[in-house]
């Protein structure tokens, strides 16, 4: 297990180096950083003097050296938009991502998995027609404007909850729906096309022929076999809960990560920008590494493979 | 075993038919529309469809902030949806296939190498990299394609390697090398047809994702600028006017969801049609 977990975090910081690597080469495309630093009225003695600054007067692999050098101390400059360092901005975002992160998407497992679960033993009964054509229906649904159709309903028809913003707990209710409606409909097909095969096998069969009872057939041997597809599929749908979290964001107004980003975009504030994504990335890649020890706790085939 | 209510004929024909009605709407998007999509009316904005009270002549789905038919924009935004969603997914098609068909008749380091980039990018968010992109170059129908095409080529891929892989095995391949027939000559003849029954699955169900991801970035104002009409661009207008207009967000967003839904009825038809063990999803 150690041996395990020890050579998937090797890859960390071979991971992140790539992100960097990434992060340079668009920061390079965005344009001279001279010219986004300085107002048009510059003089070209101030641009030669922050050119030095910046160290951009050096060769290519020694401003990425450097580059690399001062993210790793957390140093990714500072704000154009608003004063201080990039990266305390972008952490002060963080908590309320997560949150919304969070509520989406276990709202969207627990629910996604027992409407899977449904469908299965209620094969081809209304019930598995009903579930299975709204999944499937959700799935081609945009989730932006899901978010304006709940925002529709639940805020200017009913009142019952602010359109957008932040400030209470009722903020993050129509948030946190959006997203988890956006990854649920994977969840409720994967789950039901995997207790379905797992359901045909042999030793369910067996279980069965012996009389145990169609509920501890389900729990001891259906669902614990079932749920394996299920839970490597989660690490797929991580990058799917970010680009969902941006949009739910922007939607909403929730002063996450992400619509930070986007305005920051829109601003041509650079530094912010490469602080996000670094920051998206890190959290990416420990979101896999998690999703890969559960996995391997659960299936002693992944470690032992 | 019962019948499924919703079989595999229905599917095929009710996304099809709709998939068709999309691309002739695309087609004839100037016969259909009344107006230009770009015609301002400042005297006729804001004006609801024809169904609410206070609609404007003319205007059957009503006209948005500055006054343009709406119906004239859903229509010419159907181009760009349609455009957009089948040149990215065939470009990101044709390198996926490629490289997977590279990858799984080469195997060896040429393998290693093609794979284990295709998994590297799997695991960053397709969409982030899309937002990156465009942020850096700007966005463009052009643009669209090239981001979208290139951030979705690992799903082909995954499907053809895995395929190609096992299809090398066969026989009749080995008759062939043994013949003395080029690779190139192989893959053409003997592999990529074997490939086509799921490729044409893949494609179909991947140009419903490439519209929702145009749509996305242009909803959140990095795709296709304004005043062109994209349903994402109008869905981000109709959004700051939710309060007076509710029809701007609701309309544009009812055009996605049809169009994306018969592809993906159609997608899912076709699977059970071309592949009937994988047919329960």
């Amino acid at each position: 297990m150690l041996t395990y977990i020890t050579r998937r975090l090797a890859f960390v910081p071979v991971s992140l180096l790539l992100v960097s690597f990434a992060a340079f080469v668009i920061l390079r495309i965005t344009g001279d950083p001279v010219q986004i630093y300085l107002d048009i009225n510059s003089t070209p003695e101030q641009e030669a003097l922050l050119r030095g600054q910046l160290h951009l007067d050096e060769p290519l692999p020694i401003q990425f050296a450097i580059f690399t050098w001062n993210v790793l101390h957390g140093d990714f400059g500072t704000s154009l938009q608003f004063s201080g360092p990039a990266l305390t901005l972008v952490l002060q975002r963080l908590g309320p991502t997560l949150q919304l992160v969070s509520l989406g998407l276990v709202l969207a497992v627990v629910l996604g998995v027992l409407a899977g679960i449904a469908c299965a033993i209620r094969r081809d009964r209304v019930t598995d027609f009903v579930l299975s054509s709204a999944a499937l229906a959700g799935q081609s649904m945009p989730s932006f404007w899901l978010g304006i159709l709940l925002i529709q309903f639940f805020a200017l028809r009913l009142g019952w909850l602010p359109t957008s913003g932040t400030g209470s707990v009722l903020h993050l209710i129509l948030p946190g729906i959006t997203l988890s409606l956006f990854l649920m409909p994977n969840f409720v097909l994967l789950t039901r096309t995997s207790v379905l095969e797992t359901i045909g096998e042999q030793y369910v069969v067996t279980a069965r022929s012996k009389g145990l009872s169609g509920a501890r057939v389900l729990f001891k041997h259906v669902l614990p076999n079932a749920i394996n597809p299920v839970l490597s599929f989660l690490g797929l749908q991580i990058g799917r809960l970010v680009g969902g979290s941006i949009i739910t964001e922007t939607i909403f107004a929730w002063p996450g990560i992400g619509r930070l980003m986007i305005g920051s975009i829109f601003q041509r504030d650079v530094p912010v920008v490469i602080a996000a994504v670094f920051i998206i990335s890190f959290a990416i890649i420990v979101a896999n590494l998690l999703v890969d020890i559960v996995q391997s706790l659960v299936d002693p085939r992944i470690r032992l493979g | 075993m019962r019948r499924p209510l919703f079989d595999k004929r229905l599917k095929m024909t009710l996304g099809g038919g709709i998939v068709v009605a999309a691309i002739l709407m695309a087609i004839f998007a100037p016969l259909l529309s009344p107006f230009d999509p770009n015609q301002q009316d400042l005297l006729q904005r804001l004006k609801p469809p024809a169904w609410s009270a206070g609609a404007a002549a003319g205007h059957w789905l009503g006209t948005d902030n500055f006054g343009r038919d709406l119906w004239s924009r859903i229509a010419f935004g159907s181009r760009i949806s349609i455009l957009v969603g089948v040149s990215a997914m065939l470009l990101a098609g044709v390198l996926g296939t490629l490289l997977g068909m590279v990858a799984g008749y080469k195997g060896g380091r040429i393998e290693q190498v093609i794979m284990r980039f295709a998994d590297a990018q799997l695991a960053f968010p397709d969409f982030l990299l899309a937002i990156l992109i465009v942020a850096a170059i700007g966005g463009s129908a052009l643009n669209l394609i090239l981001v979208l095409g290139v951030s979705g080529w690992m799903i082909y891929a995954r499907v053809t390697f895995g395929l190609t892989r096992s299809l090398r095995e066969r026989p009749y391949v080995e008759a062939a090398v043994s013949h003395g027939a080029w690779d190139w000559y192989i893959i053409r003849r003997h592999i990529f047809p074997q490939l086509v029954p799921v490729l044409t699955v893949v494609s179909t169900l991947q140009v419903a994702q490439m519209i929702l991801a145009e749509t996305a970035l242009s909803f959140l104002g990095l795709g296709i600028p304004p005043p062109a009409p994209s349903w994402g661009n109008m869905l981000a207008e109709g959004r700051d006017r939710l309060f007076v207009a509710p029809w701007i967000a609701n309309l544009s967003g009812l055009a996605i969801i049809i169009v994306v839904w018969g592809i993906n009825m159609l997608g899912n038809g076709l699977r059970e049609h071309l592949d009937p063990r994988s047919g329960d999803l």
